[in-house]
């Protein structure tokens, strides 16, 4: 394992593999730092990039973008009390007020030396826990595969909207728009509408694109042209930043790792691990006073947990090829893409390329953290760009992306398609994460099941392990059913 | 105060039920969707109807359900993810749908004419039209067209990806 480690530095140190690392540090930055614009949209831009990749290159680009969207998105959050991400919002209720007192460059400093260290101690977390993982790998089945697979599935849906229902919907959209084409267990085609563009099935990128980057762009217009009028005062304080994290190491040693053991759950995206952590820094506490007032630690404790997040949401999606979110999913089909097998045996055969994703965590959020220290003047500037003027441009960088699939004007229509889906979900409050993850896992999901019926028939329902995943599942989307029905009846009974 | 809330309240509904109609109308082509897969699914040979069969029944069962839910008021008020703010008047509401068409429409426009002229032609036109609409000179709006022609063919040599010529091509073909 050790050797795998430093063979993988060695691997991802080399001039090509390096500048693919960096270009997705710097196409992070920049996504990060336009208001509305998240790690989805990000992963779904590069990823049609990653047809024909080398491997070790397209995982470094997309891990490098993925890892320091938390750290660039932190800008509009402070500066102008916007959030960059859906991961930087709680850091605006004590960020936000530093700017305005004129320190916007302390809680910078602050933010990005703990976005660095969250960053780190995540990279760190997932490498220890690989060594433990290998025998807990091997000792499962293919009817453990098949329940962990749903309770991944499950969980997505129940915790990654307000509607556990509507979240369920839109799983099994996925699930069932993954069965299109041909079927992966026979030589049958399935729902093909008698075109010969579907026989392969639907393309992942235009689905990706579609759902998450056209439905944000056209909010974003509508919005009006210029995404703020405020101005981007960084203000004074950097060395005091540094100081303020000195002073509270243990603070973000401690939100680095729940954000890291909370990035494992699957479902549970950066809003909520940012405002889960800055309600825990609130309640330990012993002064409580200037929180929401400007209160350092009330953006060193979400800085620090939404960059660790993504070392624990890799767990799951490395060891049991089950993406906790949409962004993960993304990573898992650009793996497919580029021939590499996600799942159990990923650890096993591709021990060097775990630790490519290991390593690109790091040196990402390390690069990230750089780059927006020096640049920080030029970057804040970019957060005030109309939306309307680079809109066209990443609207064409799609439309490119989402042909390179097939180079079928088919790949063009589906984009559209998916992308008024995505805008009919997006205003009715369908979470479209578990849509993506669930299209991800229909085939595994389907073959899992093929396997499992014809080899075991109906026996593989009494084993333990499925057992005890099955009771898990079970309770977890009943409790969310129950609480979800129970807190609509108490808002109703309040109105 | 009261009269403050009440209107808060009201305008809330308002800002619900228009998502509340777009949802049921959403969910109800779902349903028949779903409806017509699931018919589809059974002609499959067994080994590939079981899967597409159960995911099909799963899908009626949850749209059943949150039909139910919506009606019964248990659907959220507003959505987080939305990002809408509460105290959108009704014009407010009813503005954003129309800019939220609107645009749709412009996508669907430049989709349909990549298909019809080819996507160079389509993003000199788009790129051009969406910068003059926000208000920029011609010139000015020239450039971001040429810039976006520059990346398109960039792009393209880049990917080696022969971009789709358009329908209107084929008039010229031999």
């Amino acid at each position: 394992m050790f050797d795998s480690a430093i063979q993988a530095l060695q691997i991802l140190t080399q001039p090509d593999h390096f500048l693919f690392l960096f270009l997705g540090v710097v196409v992070g930055l920049f996504i990060g730092i336009l208001p509305g614009l998240g790690g989805m949209v990000g992963m779904a831009l590069l990823m049609p990039l990653t047809y024909g990749m080398d491997p070790v290159s397209g995982v470094a680009m997309l891990i490098g973008l993925g890892s320091v969207i938390t750290t660039s998105d932190t800008f509009p959050s402070v500066l102008m009390g916007i959030p960059g991400s859906s991961g930087s919002q709680a850091t605006i209720m004590d960020g936000y007020p530093l700017a305005q007192k004129g320190e916007g460059a302390r809680a910078l400093s602050a933010a990005f030396i703990c976005s660095l260290v969250g960053g780190i101690i995540g990279a760190l977390m997932l490498s220890a826990i690989l060594p433990f993982a290998v025998p807990i790998v091997l000792a499962l089945g293919t009817p453990e595969l098949l329940m962990i697979s749903l309770l991944g599935l499950g969980m997505v849906a129940v915790l990654s909207g307000r509607n556990p229902v509507l979240g369920l919907l839109a799983t099994t959209m996925g699930l069932i728009l993954g069965s299109f084409g041909t079927a992966p267990t026979s030589a049958v085609y399935r729902f093909t509408l008698d075109t010969d563009y579907l026989l392969d099935g639907v393309k992942l990128t235009s689905l990706a694109i579609g759902l998450f980057a056209i439905p944000e762009f056209i909010a974003l217009l509508s919005k009006g042209g210029a995404i703020t009028d405020k101005k981007t005062d960084l203000g004074a304080g950097w060395m005091q930043g540094l100081r303020d994290v000195m002073k509270n190491k243990l603070l973000v040693v401690r939100h680095a790792l729940i954000g890291a053991g909370i990035g494992f759950i699957p479902g549970l995206g950066n809003a909520i691990i940012d405002w889960i952590n800055y309600g825990v820094v609130i309640r330990f506490a012993k002064d409580k006073s200037q929180f929401g007032k400007g209160d350092i630690r009330g953006v060193i404790a979400p800085e620090s947990a939404n960059n660790a997040k993504e070392g624990g949401a890799l767990i799951p999606t490395i060891l049991f090829g089950i993406p906790g979110s949409g962004s993960m999913a993304l990573l898992l089909a650009a793996l497919v893409i580029m021939g590499v097998e996600p799942g159990p045996d990923l650890i096993l055969t591709e021990a060097e390329l775990v630790f490519v994703i290991v390593w690109s965590i790091a040196i990402a959020n390390v690069l990230g953290a750089a780059i927006a220290f020096i640049l920080s003047g030029p970057i804040s500037k970019l957060a005030v760009i109309p939306f309307y003027k680079i809109m066209p441009f990443i609207l064409l960088l799609i439309s490119v992306g989402a042909y390179q699939a097939t180079s079928h004007i088919g790949d063009l229509f589906s984009l559209l398609v998916f992308g008024v889906l995505g805008c009919i979900m997006r205003q009715t409050g369908i979470p479209r994460a578990p849509m993506l993850i669930g299209f991800v896992l229909s085939t595994p999901v389907e073959r899992y099941l093929w396997q499992v019926t014809s080899r075991y028939e109906m026996e593989w329902l009494t084993r333990p392990g499925v057992l005890i995943i099955g009771a898990l599942m079970v309770f977890i989307i009943g409790f969310s059913l129950f609480s979800s029905g129970r807190k609509t009846k108490s808002v109703g009974e309040q109105e | 105060m009261s009269a403050k809330l009440s209107m808060k309240a009201k305008v809330k509904n308002e800002v619900a039920s228009w998502d509340k109609r777009l949802l049921l109308f959403f969910v109800a082509a779902l349903f028949v969707l779903f409806l017509v897969l699931n018919r589809e699914a059974n002609t499959f040979l067994p080994d590939a109807r079981l899967y597409p069969y159960v995911m099909t029944i799963m899908g009626i069962f949850l749209v059943a359900l949150s039909v139910v839910r919506i009606i019964l008021g248990r659907e959220p008020k507003l959505d987080a993810q939305s990002g809408k703010d509460q105290e959108e008047t009704e014009e407010q509401t009813r503005n954003a749908y129309r800019k939220i068409v609107a645009y749709m429409a412009v996508f669907c426009c430049f989709y349909f004419s990549i298909w019809v002229v080819g996507f160079r032609i389509s993003a000199v036109v788009f790129v051009f039209s969406f910068i003059r609409y926000f208000g920029h000179s011609y010139l000015r709006s020239t450039i971001y067209a040429l810039m976006g022609l520059v990346m398109v063919e960039a792009l393209s040599r880049l990917l080696s990806l022969e971009l789709p010529p358009g329908f209107w091509h084929l008039l010229f073909a031999d």
